[in-house]
């Protein structure tokens, strides 16, 4: 007997066996979708930060939403080539398919990358900054930023991210727990940090600290752990036959009623621990440096403290903390967060901006940056005023600032995006700050604001390559930081998680419609009817992908 | 698929077999190993509870190897950390990678297509595809206890990984690959992704590859069965997939999709992460598929009771229709009790009341299911074979689960009920003397079928009575000691409390509580460990009689009716099952017809006069 109904359909069900298994696939593809929509709705509703709105430009997400509907008219096109047996057709639709899906996976890296690059920083006062992270250089092992920095670049010193925290070291202790295979990357970058500045980690003896040292001192330790895991378990083991024993006497002497129960002999059951081997059984490694040395740790790699400080993998690494920046040029500056959490505590926002870190700090950039500040808040008024004389409106207050009813979005009034600096920037100019306040230079501001976001592509290459407000951060002001990945918050965490995994449909519906379209002749030559089945389920599968773009792009790029 | 009839070689023949009947038996014989493992963890478990400060014996360890005894036992006794670990790997072992593929994977593969007298599954590859993913996302869940995968051990936050705690544990490791609690989520991404292929080709099976003239309630109620766990299984486990990726990111991204704001934790202080996440949506995305998982448990091995005891009564199945639309709407309403796992959430009163009723509701298709195979039973000239002893046994057992599964239904009760040892006793009634002895007697049933040789009553036996009596004295305390207020995840059985009670006497009731049942512990313990020795006999029976058994007369050793029977015998990898196209020409469980010499009618058997008028 062989399988039937797998080109013709089944007369009572009406359907071949892939076309009923692929439109269970995707009822399942539905559930998984669905759950993972459901968790957007869950994670939004029960935010408890400013969830970002129109965070992902529009119009490339436009562009690909229209690739990937074309890219669905076509694979219909191919399919219907199919059945009236035009291969040739039937491949260059296929072959337009495939080039739409190509051109959406291409937007997509680009989209990926710049958020990938792009640096968000929550200060201690809840203030966010984003922007892009500078190149720090070492002199000597110490880091140094700015203009320093760039002069020892030029020399051809290595780029380092100037998102570091620095310590002057002097030792190291290692824990021995973990498998060196898997710290090696961590204890690696310890050592030739050392090399660098010639100095060697070197334990009592003298004897220098390498990989192999301690994978050596690790198996040692687990050698006498296992000796000694094996003598203590069996000195248990006979210690409790003794006093099971001796329980038994008592009875049988008559001193005790019935035997004891486990918890009432445990305290007198002792191992003897004469025979254990505890001489190596230390835990971990101390070693020393010849000389202090100046180590950088990655912000997530280390928990600090003033003296010393933990990796991941537990080492401690001993010493005085080194004052290091986030040295970074600031392309937003997002109040919302700290809007957000005065509005919990019943406290005026405008005040808290004011008296931030940013804005009023002991720093040189602090004016720069109140200057904005001002300049963001005219804009925000003027529109305020706007809105009232053109429009009346009355209702839907958002805050108020020194008494006055703003009616604007808080994302428009706590958030300076890269569109408003640039145009404070031109207009105002960075010196000059007795502008003019009627509506004339105000409308300039606006259009110029427009124009930026219409031309995104083209802002997309020249951004980064403007001049934006530079920033020194110390480290302590830094109370959490991230690139715009999952870590940076929930909304960042669902969109990438959705779209990656659309992502990965997508390249599974390529190779599989690449299959169909072009190497799958044969059976075309041996039966075309079952090909034109196959690109009808590939075909299901594909409209299914776009369909789940059409809820993607208005939840995340509009919504 | 269109391949003709070659020779094949033994690697594709037994090992990468697209045959739905080797896969039935490679699912049967993986499922039947891990659940041995499972149940070994679960020895260590039960050794920790009732002698807490004792060495595990000699017995247990000798399996150890001893850089594990070194790393994992402390004085050769289960620390609360491998207790924890074995909790965890105990539980999903079980479920995921025991009873699912023993049931829907073993059964659903072998028994399904030669129910509907099919040549084979609908998508053989996709069928392979399946079983494989199973045994890889299995071993991979499994990495954890090999130091050379993980630097951490196992996953170690229960079975149902409820974050934070399942966010933050392993999170001080260097290598978040290298991680038993992320290979957990990893070899459970995988693990659906066999699932989710394994649903899909059954259901496409049994809607598009009947046989002529078998027609829906002509179909054996396995089938309908197996219907119903595939669509809960394609519709159910993706919620779940949604869940374990989200995790995964959260472990290995560092997002927080379910770390909420501000947790902190000794190990590694204030996590640095975002926060915002929500713990809760975890636990909604868990029990989306983990209560309609209770039901993938437990239909198939109703199925295969349903199947046996028309057989050795030797009349038709009583209800056939009423069970036939009952398994639909147990289906159904699975889909909508999941929160009752969540009362003691906060979920508030409105939404509790909503899951209590739904889950009241849901007893009702439970009890017509039962009640059909009780009724089934009067009257009729009952065989007590090895099958029908397992299957008779299984009645009253998943009685008791079930009932003893009211009181946590109702939130009210399950107030003091939730976490105590009672839930773990009602759900192991449910799934071990219930599904697992429902299981058993399908593999009494179908051996012969495989193999050609029946299985030996006498081990038979001798599997059966002592693990029927072994496992009532394991777990029918569990209930008494639950009540009484004693939790399910102590590790040393409550031994903590004692401190407290001096000579019996002391003001604090709850360690006097304790006191007073505590020993029921031991009782357990030595049940669990004649439980696992009374296996032996049946390990022996399953390889033993393959060589050494009783050969078979016919191709229909039990007389029974449905399409399997006809078939030869031994089957097990014969290509396309049939010799010819089979025809069915009447209902599934035709037994003591009065018009018939015969005491059953089989499904394919042509009549011999013209068919009656009714």
């Amino acid at each position: 007997m062989e399988l039937p109904y797998i080109v013709e359909p089944r007369k009572d069900t009406g359907l071949f066996n892939s076309k009923l298994a692929i439109w269970l696939f995707l009822a399942s593809e539905v559930m998984l979708f669905g759950g993972l929509f459901s968790g957007y709705v869950f994670l939004r509703i029960y935010a408890d930060f400013p969830w970002p709105e129109r965070a992902i430009p529009v119009l490339p997400g436009l562009i690909n939403t229209v690739m990937l509907i074309l890219s669905s008219v076509t694979v219909v096109f191919a399919w219907s080539e199919l059945k009236l047996r035009n291969y040739r057709k039937f491949q260059v639709y296929m072959g337009f398919t495939l080039f739409f899906a190509a051109a959406f996976l291409g937007f997509k890296y680009v989209e990926y990358t710049t958020k990938f690059s792009h640096q968000a920083v929550k200060m201690s006062d809840n203030v966010v900054v984003e922007g892009h992270v500078d190149y720090a250089a070492l002199d000597h092992g110490k880091l140094v930023y700015g203009k320093d920095a760039k002069k020892l670049h030029k020399e051809g010193a290595e780029k380092i991210k100037a998102k570091k925290i620095e310590y002057k070291v002097e030792e190291v202790t290692f824990p021995l727990r973990f498998r060196m295979e898997s710290r090696k990357k961590i204890i690696n970058k310890i050592l030739k940090q050392a090399k660098a500045q010639d100095a060697k980690l070197v334990d009592e003896s003298g004897t220098e600290i390498t990989i192999d040292y301690l994978k050596e001192a690790r198996k040692a330790l687990y050698d006498a752990k296992k000796k000694n895991a094996i003598a203590r378990r069996d000195g248990l083991r006979d210690a409790w036959k003794v006093a099971k024993a001796e329980d038994a006497q008592r009875i049988e002497d008559g001193k005790q009623a019935e035997k004891s129960k486990g918890w009432q002999l445990a305290p007198q059951v002792k191992i003897d621990e004469s025979v254990l081997d505890l001489a190596n059984e230390t835990a971990s490694i101390t070693a020393k440096f010849t000389k202090p040395v100046y180590l950088h740790f990655g912000r997530n790699d280390i928990r600090e403290s003033e003296e010393f400080g933990i990796l991941r993998d537990g080492t401690v690494v001993k010493g005085k903390q080194q004052k290091s920046y986030m040295d970074m040029h600031i392309d937003a500056v997002d109040f919302q967060y700290l809007a957000f959490d005065a509005k919990q505590k019943g406290s005026d926002p405008f005040e808290a901006i004011e008296k931030s870190w940013l804005l009023s700090g002991d720093h040189k950039y602090a004016k720069h940056f109140k200057e904005y500040w001002d300049k963001h808040l005219e804009v925000v008024l003027h529109h305020n005023h706007g809105l009232q004389d053109r429009f009346k409106v009355e209702q839907n207050v958002t805050t108020t600032y020194k008494g006055e009813k703003l009616y604007l979005p808080l994302r428009e009034i706590f958030r300076i995006n890269w569109q408003s600096l640039i145009a404070y920037d031109e207009h105002y100019g960075h010196e000059d700050h007795g502008y003019n306040k009627d509506y004339s230079t105000f409308n300039e501001v606006e259009k110029s604001r427009k124009k930026n976001v219409e031309t995104f592509i083209r802002e997309y290459f020249q951004a980064p390559k403007r001049v934006f407000p530079h920033l020194k951060i110390p480290s302590k002001e830094v109370h959490f930081e991230s690139s715009l990945t999952p870590k940076w918050n929930n909304f960042y965490a669902i969109y990438f998680t959705i779209t990656g995994l659309h992502g990965l449909h997508i390249i599974g519906g390529m190779v599989v419609l690449w299959w169909f379209g072009f190497n799958s002749r044969k059976i075309y030559d041996k039966d075309p009817e079952w090909l034109a089945n196959r690109v009808e389920v590939g075909g299901l599968f594909w409209h299914f992908v776009d369909l789940v773009w059409i809820f993607v792009f208005p939840i995340f790029y509009l919504m | 698929m269109a391949d003709g009839h070659h020779k094949q070689g033994f690697v594709s023949k037994y090992i990468f077999s697209t045959d739905h009947k080797v896969i039935g038996v490679q699912y049967g014989i993986t499922a039947m190993l891990f659940l041995l493992f499972g149940f070994f963890l679960m020895i260590g478990m039960r050794w920790s509870i009732a002698f807490p400060h004792e060495p595990l014996p000699a017995w247990f360890t000798w399996i150890l190897p001893d850089g594990w005894e070194a790393r994992w036992l402390q004085d050769g006794k289960v620390t609360g950390e491998t207790y924890n670990m074995f909790g965890a790997m105990h539980g999903t072992i079980m479920v995921f990678l025991g009873v699912v593929p023993l049931g829907f994977g073993a059964f659903g593969n072998y028994v399904t297509p030669l129910q509907i007298g099919a040549a084979d599954m609908a998508f053989p590859k996709l069928n392979m595809a399946s079983y494989w993913l199973y045994l890889v996302g299995g071993l991979v869940m499994c990495f954890g206890f090999f130091e050379w995968f993980s630097d951490t051990g196992t996953a170690k936050s229960g079975w149902t990984n409820y974050p934070p705690l399942a966010n933050i544990a392993d999170m001080q490791a260097p290598d978040q690959w290298r991680t038993g609690q992320t290979q957990w989520l990893l070899g459970l991404v995988v693990l659906i992704t066999s699932s989710l292929l394994g649903s899909v080709n059954v259901i496409t099976t049994i809607v598009n590859l009947r046989a002529k003239g078998l027609t829906w309630f002509r179909l054996p109620f396995l089938v309908w069965a197996m219907l119903v766990v595939a669509f809960i299984l394609l519709l159910a486990f993706p919620p779940l997939e949604v869940a374990g990726i989200m995790q995964v990111m959260d472990r290995l991204t560092g997002s927080s999709f379910f770390t909420p704001t501000g947790l902190y934790t000794s190990q590694v202080g204030l996590m640095d992460s975002a926060g915002s996440g929500s713990p809760l949506l975890f636990q909604h995305l868990f029990w989306f598929l983990g209560h309609p998982e209770v039901y993938v448990l437990l239909l198939p091995a109703i199925a295969c009771v349903t199947e046996i005891i028309p057989t050795f009564t030797r009349k038709p199945l009583w209800g056939y229709r009423s069970m036939v639309y009952g398994v639909i709407v147990l289906g159904f309403l699975s889909f909508i009790v999941w929160a009752h796992h969540m009362y003691l959430t906060g979920m508030g009163p409105v939404i509790s009341t909503f899951f209590q009723t739904t889950t009241v509701l849901i007893s009702i298709p439970s009890v017509i299911l039962i009640t059909s195979l009780l009724i089934s039973l009067w009257g009729g000239s009952i065989h007590f074979r090895m099958p029908m002893l397992w299957a008779c046994a299984f009645l009253p057992m998943f009685g008791i689960g079930g009932l003893t599964g009211l009181p946590l239904a109702f939130n009210l009760a399950d107030l003091h009920l939730h976490d105590t040892y009672y839930v773990i006793g009602h759900f192991h009634y449910v799934v071990a003397p219930g599904i697992l002895f429902g299981l058993f007697a399908g593999i009494y049933y179908w051996y012969p079928k495989i193999t050609g040789k029946y299985m030996s009553d006498l081990l038979g036996h001798l599997h059966f009575w002592p693990s029927l009596i072994a496992i009532n004295v394991l777990f029918f305390p569990m209930l008494i000691q639950g009540m009484a207020g004693f939790h399910r995840r102590w590790y040393n059985g409550g031994d903590a409390y004692l401190d407290k009670v001096a000579g019996g006497e002391t003001e604090n009731v709850f360690a006097a509580t304790v006191y007073q049942f505590i020993d029921l512990n031991i009782l357990m313990s030595w049940a669990a460990f004649i439980l696992a020795l009374c296996q032996i006999p049946f390990i022996i029976n399953v390889f033993g009689a393959w060589f050494f058994g009783k050969k078979v007369e016919s191709d229909n050793p039990w007389n029974a009716t449905t399409l399997e029977w006809n078939t030869e015998t031994p089957l097990f990898a014969k290509h396309g099952n049939f010799d010819e196209e089979p025809k069915v020409y009447r209902g599934p469980y035709e037994y003591s017809r009065p018009d018939h010499d015969k005491d059953y009618l089989p499904q394919w058997e042509a009549p011999q006069s013209k068919p009656s008028n009714d």
